[in-house]
């Protein structure tokens, strides 16, 4: 460290934790259809989330989240790790601008390993998590076709998870592995899968796959 | 197996049956439960069939144990059967009271969980972590899948090595293999091999216990994460494919440099970077890195050869360095590398002017943006819409005059004056007529409407850049911090005051300590019998110090004259009090003071750490929107200039 070097920003946040990080984006749709029901649902999800992972100090220290909502589209937390994560409260309103919310998101991500190779920490592939009832209303083809180049150089996983009254036929061709339906409204099942998947990743190698569990939120 | 959750009848090797307990753990290969009655042990059932050369495996392993390799591992002591015979398990010591080393490493956590632990506890851990290595190589072993998982530690820096059914062992001239390995502990020449049925030696051990010690001695930091300066990705294995250490001696030539923020590698004395430097070099493979009693032997060394930093009390550093080395991390990074609440008075490790670095350096996302775009405004074409309203607009007046011309021109034939005065208003009526009944057809209520609901849009849009896309949210929140800047500054001055209160208290807490050092059981009080004494006792009336008239007037019996008396004799006792400024004061008093000040300290310290982190989100979220928002804003204000240009020209 000689006395010229700049210590770049968040520089901090890395020399107190210099575990090597797994991020993941939540992309979620809170369009006026997902009003009532469906939306505490999911926020019951998200508090479900935190609470799981806090359970795993590995987990604590590796796993960062990020939160876009769409409808309209706004960034609700960059990427941090869960203990600083607060389980927002998500109300529903406007329309769905779900390219916008994509291409939004995968820009934090770019973001995001930039500050991870200035600072020299490790990460693994960062995970895309759409969450959605509906259908883009703005233009997603653009999305589209950032999704797939970033899944063919391997710079991330996306996964779209459909829920009652999604256009699977425009999921699916966004998202380059199959979209899942969430059955009924088992948001919490979903998040408490997503934790335990991520604390399976947190402690496996980055680079190698992992098998995750069944996800037994999905319809068959 | 479905009998995982609640095992059917499990069997030591001596045939007796185990009660198995509460589950405790659940890893890859089984599950780990205490055994009810035996509580210094556990037993660890796997989830698949055991094979016969795992279970000869285990029986090997408890045959060679000794008191060294029971104290440094978590040894297997004996294989665990069904009543068919079949092995299902191994029983092993309970480790207790140690938790994870990841929890040691990082100075997040090791604030938290390892609250004593300065760096020489580091420097001790590591040296106890080669006693566990050598122990185990020493016994023909190999540890084979080091990782960070596998290393406990205790709050006496003690260490205790898990998993060790997974070891590489030699027994009566039979070796049994590990079949994984993870690859940030793995030395270059494995990396990207099978590790099924791959023979392991205390060399590769040897690369595995160098990066812990590494990991431990650096605050958590990887010696093969670096910033790669090439071109691509550098993933940790790679970096160790391709030996590329990023604080060594090579590491421009390897293009690679130490992450900021980071300590170099001549913080350790010249021995013990030396080891670094074998144990990471491109010829290791073949030259041998250090052992773990080489190891051992230098950090034993290093620990003795430590001093305090004169700044900060939890501080170690080798003699001889220009500066402290944590002083200089802590003031580039402002984290707070070693818990100093170890004892009350302890130096600050929260330096606020480091940490205030930190917020002025977050560039502010600045004024909002403008959405307006004057250029625009003056060029706006008409649409499609109004053009084609005005065009049809143009042709009223032809087309009135036209019809109003035919009786108009009837006027000039050679008429009475009354008919030519009738086609002449004739024509003027049909003139008139003509031009409402064509106004009337093209409306423009169309326009008004739309002008009205685009400049609704536009004004809640607007409404939603400025809460979203404004600096407002941030600068309240940096605002915030400047006023707890105020009052942690006022702290000191607040200590101050309260030890000056308590130095002008020092007199009343002598005089009342010199009082209480007199107890009215001695007391020689005409009048004052055994049977009052102890009556004074019960009503909490005990020492000189608690002699006064009001408490003395509660106590039932006591006449005027007994305590009158009882007040004198507190007084002559009084008078031979000498109070004594050099006397060192109750240090339960500042004590008490520092805890207070450290409280609150502490509060302040976790607020600005999380101002910091909000600033840091807020300025995100809003250059997010700034980005998000833009085009929809622009849109609707290209709208509502559109919508208001048309109905300008429309009812002009």
């Amino acid at each position: 460290m000689s006395d010229l070097e700049q210590i770049p920003f968040g520089a901090s946040e890395f020399a107190e934790n210099p575990e090597p990080r797994c991020p993941c984006l939540l992309l979620l749709d809170t369009s006026q259809s997902m009003a009532g029901v469906p939306i505490e649902e999911l926020n019951q999800g998200l508090a479900t989330f935190k609470q799981e992972l806090a359970a795993d100090t590995l987990a604590m220290k590796r796993v960062e989240l990020a939160i876009v909502t769409f409808g309209p589209v706004q960034m609700l937390s960059d990427f941090q790790t869960p203990d600083r994560f607060m389980p927002p409260n998500l109300t529903s309103s406007g329309d769905t601008p779900m390219g916008a919310a994509i291409s939004g998101g995968l820009e934090m991500i770019r973001q995001r390993k930039a500050t991870y190779k200035a600072n020299g920490v490790p990460y693994y592939r960062p995970w895309v998590f759409l969450i959605t009832d509906g259908a883009p209303t703005d233009s997603w083809e653009a999305a589209a076709a950032e999704v797939r180049a970033g899944e063919e150089q391997r710079g991330f996983s996306f996964l779209a998870v459909a829920v009652e009254g999604a256009n699977v036929d425009i999921l699916s061709r966004i998202s380059v592995r199959p979209p899942l339906k969430l059955s009924g409204l088992r948001f919490r099942d979903l998040f408490a899968w997503l934790s335990s998947s991520l604390s399976h990743v947190s402690r496996s190698q980055i680079g190698q796959g992992v098998r995750l569990a069944p996800p037994g939120w999905a319809e068959v | 197996m479905s009998g995982l959750q609640q095992p059917v009848e499990v069997l030591d090797s001596r045939g007796q049956p185990l009660r198995l307990g509460r589950k405790i753990g659940q890893g890859g290969e089984g599950t780990v439960f205490e055994i009810v009655g035996a509580p210094e042990t556990v037993a660890k059932i796997y989830s698949q069939p055991m094979l016969p050369q795992r279970a000869e495996k285990i029986r090997a392993m408890a045959a060679m144990r000794t008191p060294e390799i029971e104290k440094l591992t978590a040894w297997p002591t004996e294989l665990l059967l069904l009543r068919s015979g079949a092995p299902v398990g191994l029983k092993m010591p309970t480790v207790v009271g140690h938790k994870d080393i990841h929890q040691l490493y990082s100075p997040k956590s090791r604030r938290s969980e390892f609250p004593g632990a300065d760096w020489r506890f580091l420097v001790r851990a590591a040296a106890n972590l080669c006693r566990a290595f050598a122990t185990v190589h020493e016994a023909s072993g190999v540890i084979a899948d080091v990782n960070h998982g596998g290393v406990l530690v205790a709050q006496d820096a003690r260490v205790r090595l898990i998993d060790c059914d997974s070891f590489q062992i030699t027994a009566s001239g039979k070796r049994y293999l590990c079949d994984v390995g993870v690859p940030i502990f793995t030395p270059p020449e494995l990396q990207g091999l099978v590790f099924t049925g791959l023979v392991r030696t205390p060399n590769h051990d040897n690369f595995g216990l160098a990066v812990l010690i590494f990991l431990m001695l650096f605050m958590g930091r990887h010696p093969f994460a670096g910033r790669y300066l090439g071109t691509g990705e550098m993933p940790v294995e790679r970096a160790i494919r391709e030996h590329r250490f990023a604080y060594g001696v090579n590491h421009a030539a390897a293009q690679m440099q130490p992450p900021p923020g980071t300590a170099p590698l001549n913080i350790l004395s010249a021995p013990v970077v030396r080891l670094f430097e074998r144990a990471f070099a491109r010829d290791a493979a073949r030259a041998g890195r250090p052992t773990a009693r080489e190891w051992m032997a230098a950090l034993d060394v290093l620990e003795g050869e430590l001093v305090q930093c004169t700044a900060s009390s939890s501080h170690w550093h080798i003699a001889g360095l220009q500066d402290c080395p944590w002083c200089r991390m802590e003031g580039a990074t402002g984290v707070g590398l070693f818990s100093a609440t170890a004892s009350v008075g302890a130096t600050r490790y929260f330096d606020l002017d480091a940490f205030w670095k930190q917020i002025t350096t977050l560039e502010p996302p600045g004024p909002l943006p403008s959405l307006v775009n004057p250029v625009a405004e003056n060029r706006i074409p008409l649409s499609p819409y109004a053009r084609q309203f005005r065009r049809r607009r143009r042709f009223h007046l032809p087309i009135a005059l036209f019809v109003a011309a035919l009786p108009m021109a009837a006027a000039f034939v050679d008429l009475p004056v009354l008919a030519r005065l009738f086609f002449i208003v004739t024509g003027i009526i049909l003139f008139v007529l003509v031009k409402l009944v064509l106004k009337a057809q093209l409306s423009t209520i169309g326009f008004i409407e739309r002008e009205r609901a685009y400049r609704e849009q536009w004004e809640g849009v607007l409404a939603e850049w400025k809460a979203k896309a404004g600096p407002g949210a941030f600068d309240a929140r940096r605002a915030e911090l400047e006023r707890l800047r105020g009052a942690w500054r006022e702290l000191d001055e607040i200590r101050s005051r309260r030890m000056a209160e308590t130095a002008a208290g020092k007199e009343i807490r002598q005089r009342r300590r010199f009082l209480e050092g007199f107890e009215v059981a001695d007391a020689e009080v005409p009048g004052l019998t055994p049977s009052r004494k102890s009556l004074l006792e019960s009503f909490g009336i005990e020492t000189a110090a608690d002699i006064d008239e009001k408490a003395l007037y509660t106590v039932p019996d006591f006449g005027v004259k007994l305590i009158d008396d009882l007040i004198a004799w507190r007084a002559a006792i009084e008078r031979r009090f000498r109070f004594d400024a050099s006397q060192p004061d109750d240090i339960q008093e500042i004590d008490l003071i520092e805890r207070e000040m450290l409280v609150h300290r502490a509060r302040l310290e976790a607020e600005f750490r999380r101002g910091l982190q909000d600033l840091q989100q807020l300025r995100n979220q809003i250059l997010f929107a700034r980005t998000s928002l833009h085009g929809k804003g622009q849109d609707a204000y290209i709208d509502n200039l559109q919508a208001a240009a048309d109905l300008k020209a429309v009812t002009k």
